[in-house]
């Protein structure tokens, strides 16, 4: 930063290491502040599992769904962006299957924005994409919970706009294998079928 | 739906007019289909400047929405990150694009569930003090089916 002698004297060295411990101090008072969910995925400890979320039909629970491949995205209706675009490329994705496959896989999206999202919005929302996908929702501390299982990213926004907040989000999609384990992640922007791909190979029977 | 077929018959008037002016011109409007629920949605488009100058685009109305503003999303650590901005500029002799995942005008608080083939109208107006009335007709979300190892670009 300084490249002239007198940022070398003691003074401004200490007044440097002052000013750098205050930078780390603040940035990690703006995080905790932001209120974001799930590093684990930044240091790659995202290890999956079961969980229990509430659906229109009841409680929804992973392990239900064992001997299915289990696709999930974690988003919230009032995106207008990510999460339309990438619902949209999985509804293609299960579209491109065959029959026979595409009964063997359940989709699920799960709500980041309990406040907004109850069971009725999720379900209509999720269902607009493919008729089998079941939208979920829970309590805030429930869904960060899960959120933090499989890696995913969010924090909830204040922002001058006539939609109060947002809630900022990674953009995966988990593919949880017939045996309830997270067998891998799908980035966003993936088209329909590479997410097909990803499907099919964690079927034990698809012709692959 | 009378009243916005009436707006879009308007609207096809002052757009006509507007584009009289020929600096500025809006190509493939569109509107992305949402679920019924949905509260919100995007409007993407081309904006071109064939004039000298640049322009920024201020803001917008709708009477398809309560509100219509500019936003943007932003990628960062690791998330998306949409924003609302003030303006969005486009240069001189240049064109800018509203698309997924980048500028766009988003409607808040939709009057009602929009259907494919509605067509809403909007008025983009500019920093110049000129404005420009258009419609959008609402498209379903095209995703490019991509082969199957391609590596997503956006």
């Amino acid at each position: 930063m300084h490249t002239d002698q007198r940022a070398r004297t003691p003074f401004r060295l200490s007044s440097l290491l002052l000013v750098s411990v205050l930078s780390i101090a603040s940035i990690g008072l703006v995080a905790a502040h932001d209120g974001t969910h799930g590093l684990a995925h930044e240091t790659g400890v995202a290890k999956g599992g079961d969980f229990t979320l509430d659906s229109t039909a009841g409680p929804v629970a992973l392990k239900q769904f064992r001997g299915k491949v289990v696709v999930l995205y974690f988003g919230y209706t009032f995106c207008p962006d990510a999460c339309p675009t990438t619902l949209s490329a999985l509804g293609g994705a299960m579209r491109s299957l065959t029959p026979a496959d595409a009964t063997q896989i359940q989709p699920l999206f799960i709500t980041l924005d309990p406040a907004r999202d109850d069971v009725k919005r999720m379900a209509e929302y999720s269902r607009f994409f493919y008729p089998t996908m079941l939208g979920l929702r829970g309590s805030e501390e429930r869904l960060a919970a899960v959120a933090k299982q499989y890696g995913v990213l969010f924090a909830k926004q204040k922002v001058d706009s006539a939609a109060n907040y947002v809630v900022d989000h990674s953009s995966f999609l988990y593919v949880v294998g017939t045996d309830g384990k997270l067998s891998r992640s799908v980035p966003y922007g993936a088209p329909p079928l590479e997410i097909a791909a990803a499907l099919r190979a964690a079927l034990p029977h698809s012709a692959k | 739906m009378k009243r916005f077929l009436l707006a879009a018959v308007f609207a096809t008037l002052w757009a006509g007019a507007a584009l009289a002016d020929g600096a500025i011109s809006i190509g493939d409007p569109h509107v992305r289909l949402v679920p019924p629920t949905a509260e919100n949605t995007g409007i993407f488009m081309v904006i071109r400047n064939q004039g000298d100058k640049d322009v920024k685009l201020i803001g917008a109305d709708s009477p398809a929405s309560k509100k219509a503003e500019l936003h943007t999303v932003i990628e960062e650590g690791g998330m998306k990150k949409m924003r609302p901005v003030h303006d969005i500029s486009v240069k001189a002799k240049g064109e800018t694009v509203l698309k997924p995942g980048d500028y766009h005008v988003m409607l808040i608080g939709l009057t009602k569930p929009l259907q494919e083939g509605d067509i809403v109208p909007l008025t983009l107006r500019f920093d110049d003090g000129s404005s420009q009335s258009l419609q959008a007709p609402v498209r379903k979300i095209q995703v490019p089916m991509g082969p199957a190892a391609a590596m997503p670009t956006k």
